[in-house]
């Protein structure tokens, strides 16, 4: 497509023009206080060039055993399950009128209110993604595989879960070199209809030079049920931005996630649940395990609007120090402006229990096992919300530092 | 099998065991009672290799070599296995999981094959019908949850599970209901063999009417005061440990 035909070309340099207005993120910036921003400096050169053509065998060490595959290399949809009944999957270049329209307008209404930079890219940088729609009830589960394989990167992922329709997904991203990768995932979960996400970052730690933005963007209608899971290991830059607006009375929305960090990776977790609507619940529960000169961050908002009376909200993170030099640091917050709402938040910075250590020790278990197995605990309350086991066995060697991408 | 002499024992820099000496044999069964904060708690713990317990003097040698030395999951790939008194709770840790990797740390420094998941399961199963454990005990978590009586429970399955040479059961019976007593009793005695070694520390004569030991040792001020047969044990239970105590000079 010539630029004057490509309709995308607009938002895009729109986005572009946005985010050089707003200049880099600093730390004197509240959301970004906690990161190390400098790598977002980083010159073009650092990145390696996007590869002409990914090789079968770097798709197939990242498909999951059970489940059928949707791959995007590079933002192009490379595979697509042949059949996948009460599913529509459908290139974003590919979208017919009127959603093209309509997800244009909504990236355009965004890009006037974001003051992100970083989410600015990821329209700026999208060359392309997927539209994912979910009519039927109970369907087999689908891996989201996100490849980037060089390059600056964005991918966006839109998914409508129907009225009453139930959708499962396996989200991993991985940089196969040096990169960036922008993940944005646009989630509407109609009435009654539940969405089920368990979200890996499957590289980051081998590839020093890889960075790593996620952003979700969910709105759940009444009765609407959706439990997210995240597990990330870090990377020169990682940071999961999840915006949530709860919209519907009735509506129940999960949010988890595990970090893993080491040596000298960062990851950001940053978190905006927004109750417009009243009578309905959210649940956060975010856990961090930091070690070596590794940083973390969690930054929670939970807001309940005027008039979102009977709201249940909790907040949790939960940091475990494995090494003095590590950083972490967390902020849960909490605006309330109704009544009758229950909303809790909690935050604690703890180190391995040597009294857990050595029980475990006096057992048989070697003191790194040992170890392992109190992170294992410690991680286990996001772990077993994940409910694919091949996502689970993917936490797990995140846990172990045994993931290498 | 162990053989500590003269053995001396701090904790923060306070003398704790003053100068403890006792003799355990392959196929014995002993039983230590002794006022609390006497230092029962304190030998299990300096057995086990807990760092808070610095020994200063004396010796501590299992089947004749020095355990001082070794890291606490060495001594237990040698078969040396605390029923601690508070078992300690590791939250979000399966229990099942647990004792199959405990059990292959084992095998593994022992140069045996590990067992995988579908092997251990009907082991674990059929040591859990042994102690009358109830199966849904091994998808609870690793002692966070139980009530006191059930960690006790669960500290006998693990012995049973890892089949120690030496077995120190620091009051495991206490806070045991009447029937668990029964069960961890029989358990205890279905343990006992030929080549295995058993040290009961309890308060109560209750336990020693179920499981006889061979000796019974008093431990005050950090040293074994007395030792005799059963007989001592039903004389503490009438007495107390004052004359005792008073009698043996300590
Ligand atoms: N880690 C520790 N730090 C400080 N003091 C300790 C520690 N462990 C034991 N002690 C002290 O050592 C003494 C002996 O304690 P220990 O637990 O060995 O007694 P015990 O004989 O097992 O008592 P009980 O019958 O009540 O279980 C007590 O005075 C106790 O306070
Ligand atoms: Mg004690």
């Amino acid at each position: 497509m010539t630029p004057e035909t490509d309709p995308w070309l607009a938002v895009r340099t729109a986005a572009r023009a946005r985010a050089q207005a707003l200049g880099l993120p600093t730390t004197a910036r509240e959301d970004w206080r906690y990161v190390d921003v400098r790598p977002l400096a980083a010159d073009p050169a650092t990145w390696a060039a996007p590869a002409a053509a990914v090789a079968a065998a770097d798709i197939d060490r990242h498909r999951l055993p059970g489940v059928p595959t949707l791959v995007l290399v590079d933002g192009k949809v490379v595979e697509a399950p042949s059949q996948h009944d009460g599913l529509a999957i459908t290139p974003l270049g590919k979208l017919d009128e009127p959603r093209r329209s309509a997800l244009l307008a909504r990236w355009s209404a965004a890009l006037a209110v974001e003051d992100d930079p970083t989410a600015c890219w990821s329209i700026a940088d999208c060359a392309g993604g997927v539209h994912v729609a979910a009519r039927g009830e109970a369907l087999a589960p689908l891996q989201v595989l996100v490849i980037a394989s060089g390059g600056v990167q964005g991918c966006r992922v839109v998914i409508e879960v129907a009225p009453g329709a139930a959708l499962e997904l396996v989200i991993t991203h991985v940089e196969l070199a040096p990169a960036r990768l922008s993940i944005a995932c646009e989630v509407e979960v109609g009435a009654g209809g539940r969405l089920h996400v368990d979200e890996v970052q499957a590289s980051g730690h081998a590839l020093p030079a890889a960075q790593h933005l996620a952003f979700a963007q969910l709105t759940l209608a009444r009765d609407a049920q959706v439990a997210w899971t995240s597990a990330a290991q870090g990377g020169t830059l990682v940071r999961l931005r999840t915006a949530a607006v709860i919209a519907g009375p009735g509506a129940m929305l999960e949010l988890a996630g595990l970090l893993q960090l080491a040596g000298q990776r960062q990851a950001h977790v940053h978190t905006r649940v927004r109750h417009a609507a009243g009578n309905a619940a959210s649940r956060q529960l975010f856990k961090t395990i930091v070690d070596g000169h590794a940083v973390a961050s969690f930054d929670g908002l939970v807001a309940v609007e005027v008039g979102a009376d009977g709201t249940d909200a909790q907040q949790r993170n939960h940091n475990l120090l494995l090494a003095p030099t590590a950083r972490v640091d967390s902020r849960p917050q909490l605006d309330i402006l109704a009544d009758d709402v229950k909303a809790s938040h909690g935050a604690t910075v703890g180190r391995p229990d040597p009294e857990e250590l050595f029980y475990l020790r006096s057992r048989g278990l070697g003191a790194e096992q040992a170890l392992a197995v109190l992170n294992r605990g410690f991680a286990n309350a996001v772990i077993e919300r994940m409910r694919n086991p091949a996502a689970r066995a993917l936490a797990e060697r995140i846990l172990l530092g045994t993931l290498v991408g | 099998m162990l053989t500590i002499t003269d053995l001396h024992v701090s904790t923060n820099d306070q003398p704790i065991l003053k100068g403890l000496s006792l003799t355990v044999r392959a196929g014995e069964v002993h039983a230590i009672m002794g006022p609390n904060g006497s230092g029962k708690s304190t030998l299990t713990k300096t057995i086990a290799g807990h760092p808070a317990y610095t020994i200063t003097s004396g010796s501590l040698l299992f089947q004749g070599s020095d355990l001082t030395a070794l890291e606490p999951e060495a001594r237990a790939h040698q078969g040396i296995f605390i029923g601690f008194q508070y078992p300690v709770e590791v939250p979000g840790v399966n229990n099942a999981d647990f004792l199959r990797l405990a059990l292959n740390a084992k095998r593994k420094a022992q140069g045996q094959a590990e067992l995988g998941a579908k092997e251990f399961a009907p082991l674990l199963a059929e040591r859990m019908r042994a102690v009358e454990i109830d199966p849904a005990f091994k998808d609870r978590q690793l002692n966070a949850g139980l009530s006191g009586g059930q960690k006790k429970r669960n500290e006998i399955l693990q012995m049973v599970v890892l089949e120690p040479l030496l077995a120190i059961l620091d009051e495991t019976d206490s806070g045991l209901d009447i029937d668990a007593l029964r069960v961890v009793a029989a358990g205890i005695n279905a343990y006992r063999r030929a080549d295995r070694a058993i040290v009961l520390i309890t308060h109560y004569e209750r336990l020693l009417d179920l499981v006889r030991p061979d000796v019974v040792h008093v431990l005050a001020g950090g040293r074994i005061v007395t030792s005799g047969g059963p007989e001592l044990a039903a004389q503490i239970e009438r007495t107390g440990y004052d004359d005792l105590v008073k009698a043996a000079g300590a």
